[in-house]
């Protein structure tokens, strides 16, 4: 069930109006149903492994927060828990990395190993369910949450079915008084959760699914297309991405809303950011911050790091030396980030490496920079300043999306040297095939025009959140025939121009796939 | 130990970290009050205050931590606890 598809919004509506009809006492009861038989939907065959899941991390939990007294054997608990979780994760999404390297390597020198992949059929939202458990298992390791008593809390915190898709990652202590204080009807949640779905309904079949046809035609036959094709193609991909992504995001946060459960933001007007650093905190945020308190700040403290830290500094000064075991702990953060995005090289290298390079050099770069700045008495605070920030960003972000697309690692630097090459002759058939179709040129233009607007629509509405705007607030207050109208418009607009039709399964949400 | 004596302990903290003579901080100063303080500091901060005081943060504190008066708080609790 795509989350574009007739039958998620049907599930979605019987579902809202089942939710409301029981005790609200019991209201939870009905979502952990409604997320079991959303997960039973899509990979009934392997839901043994979700109940290994769910089962260790609560009678882990369970142990470390009541049962077991020392110290030590609440590390070993732990440590056995989470290593069988991540083995799972690794084993069922991940494991062909180990044959696919040996494969490369043998290429290298000629050698054949001919080492073949396994192809294990992972539940849904495994490499999202599993954060999320690994997350409340270590608040509870901590002592920052106790241990919930009721096993099947734990099971509808670890698969509640909108976060399946592609996240939101959600933790308990955020999440608790959603699920279980909360059920109150309202009808401002429906009318919010409504708005938000058809935003993000508009952002993703509208603009996405419509650039993507572009971006698939280029980066597929990129002997062909080369040059300034590749360049509308990695900035229309950038724009795809987002409302791809953001858009799942819409719909999913507008979904829950619907239930009166609020689910964290994801996106915050990644776009507008003065700086890398600024749009990884703007960019798929709670991956970010699971990366920051689980693994970076971990490694940080550990004692291991803390004698790196003492030696570096000892070596290289105060300044440099404290921030070298910072840069060795945000490798391997990015690094474990690479490889959750996809178990291959490029992305390593595009969703790890270079982002991690990104933020060592404008580390070491910063003094530089200002530097220069004051001597080329450039104003910071000035508008212009800040849209050249925002579009370097945007052109740093493009390389590494470059690297995502290419085929595979090895080609992704053949493409960005066809970057400068140009074959005129393209331009023709792909005007007439991937452009216009077997469509009249008015139509075109319009269908355009009608992306265009709506990007521009989307560019607003994510200039005024950067500016700390409560845009749904904002549109709640207004006129209720201003409302309806921009409703039915941007309904409209999603019928008439969105990528669907007879027989067509609507593209997955990019980031379903991980 | 007062809480008075312990806001200026963290002065000295603050200071000597970001390099700044000029740094005081309050119950509501936070992350984004002081330019240098974000999460690539965040630990240096904490292991700082840590040696100044002679005690440990456990991980969820580190983590859940919001502003400085929470810190203090819990140097409070943990000083004098």
């Amino acid at each position: 069930m795509t989350i574009t598809s007739l039958n998620f919004f049907v599930f979605l509506g019987l579902t809202t109006i089942v939710y409301y009809l029981f005790p609200k006492k019991y209201r939870w009861i009905s979502l952990l149903v409604f997320s079991l038989a959303f997960f039973s939907l899509a990979s009934i065959e392997v839901a043994g492994y979700f109940v290994f899941g769910v089962a260790t991390i609560y009678i882990s939990s369970r142990l470390i927060g009541e049962k077991l007294t020392t110290q030590k054997a609440k590390k070993a608990t732990i440590v056995i828990a989470l290593a069988f979780n991540i083995a799972m994760l690794f084993l069922l999404k991940y494991i062909n990395i180990i044959p696919n390297t040996i494969n490369g390597f043998g290429e290298l020198f000629n050698i054949d190993f001919h080492l073949g992949t396994i192809n294990l059929i992972a539940p849904i939202g495994i490499s999202y369910y599993t954060l999320s458990m690994i997350s409340y298992l270590v608040d509870v390791y901590w002592t920052t949450i106790p241990a919930e008593k009721n096993f099947f809390k734990v099971m509808l915190f670890s698969c509640y079915y909108p976060c399946l898709i592609s996240g939101p990652f959600i933790r308990y202590t955020q999440m608790k008084s959603e699920f279980f204080d909360n059920g109150d009807f309202e009808w401002d949640n429906i009318f919010k959760g409504f708005h938000r779905v058809v935003y993000g309904l508009l952002k993703k079949m509208v603009i996405a699914d419509n650039l993507a046809i572009i971006v698939n035609a280029i980066f597929a036959d990129t002997d062909v297309y080369s040059g300034p094709f590749i360049v509308i193609g990695v900035v229309f991909y950038a724009l795809q991405i987002y409302c791809d992504f953001s858009g799942c995001m819409d719909i999913v946060i507008g979904a829950s809303k619907l239930y009166g459960v609020k689910l964290p933001e994801n996106f915050e007007s990644p776009f507008f950011s003065k700086n890398l650093s600024e749009f990884w905190r703007r960019w798929h945020i709670t991956l970010g911050s699971w990366g920051k308190d689980y693994i970076m700040y971990p490694l940080l403290k550990s004692e291991a790091f803390q004698k790196l830290n003492k030696k570096s500094k000892k070596k290289f000064g105060k300044k440099l030396g404290k921030k070298i075991p910072v840069f060795l702990a945000i490798l391997i953060l990015w690094v474990i980030i690479g490889i959750w995005h996809g178990a291959s090289y490029k992305y390593i290298f595009a969703a790890g490496i270079l982002p991690w390079i990104y933020l060592t050099s404008s580390e070491l770069l910063e003094e530089s920079f200002v530097k220069l700045r004051n001597k080329l008495k450039i104003n910071v605070e000035s508008k212009w300043f800040h849209i050249f920030q925002s579009l370097r960003t945007l052109f740093m972000m493009c390389i590494v999306w470059l690297f995502a697309l290419a085929p595979s690692f090895t080609q992704s630097f053949a493409l960005i040297a066809d970057i400068f090459k140009f074959d005129p002759t393209v331009v023709d058939p792909f005007i007439s095939e991937v452009i216009m179709g077997d469509h009249t040129l008015y139509a075109v233009l319009f269908k355009w025009a009608v992306i265009v607007v709506t990007m521009l629509g989307v560019a607003i509405v994510d200039y005024l959140k950067y500016n700390n705007v409560d845009v749904a607030e904002k549109f709640n207050s207004c006129n209720h025939i201003f409302r309806f109208a921009l409703l039915i418009a941007m309904i409209g607009v999603t019928l008439m121009f969105g990528v669907y039709g007879p027989g067509f399964v609507p593209a997955d949400f990019i980031y379903g796939g991980f | 130990m007062t809480e008075e004596r312990i806001y200026e302990m963290l002065d000295e903290v603050f200071q000597d970290v970001f390099d700044d003579e000029d740094i005081h901080v309050e119950p509501e100063t936070t992350a984004n009050d002081i330019e240098d303080w974000d999460s690539l500091e965040h630990i240096n901060l904490v292991v700082a205050v840590e040696n100044k005081f002679g005690i440990k943060f456990n991980m969820g504190e580190v983590v859940e931590m919001k502003n400085v008066g929470e810190m203090v708080h819990t140097i409070l609790a943990r000083v004098n606890g």
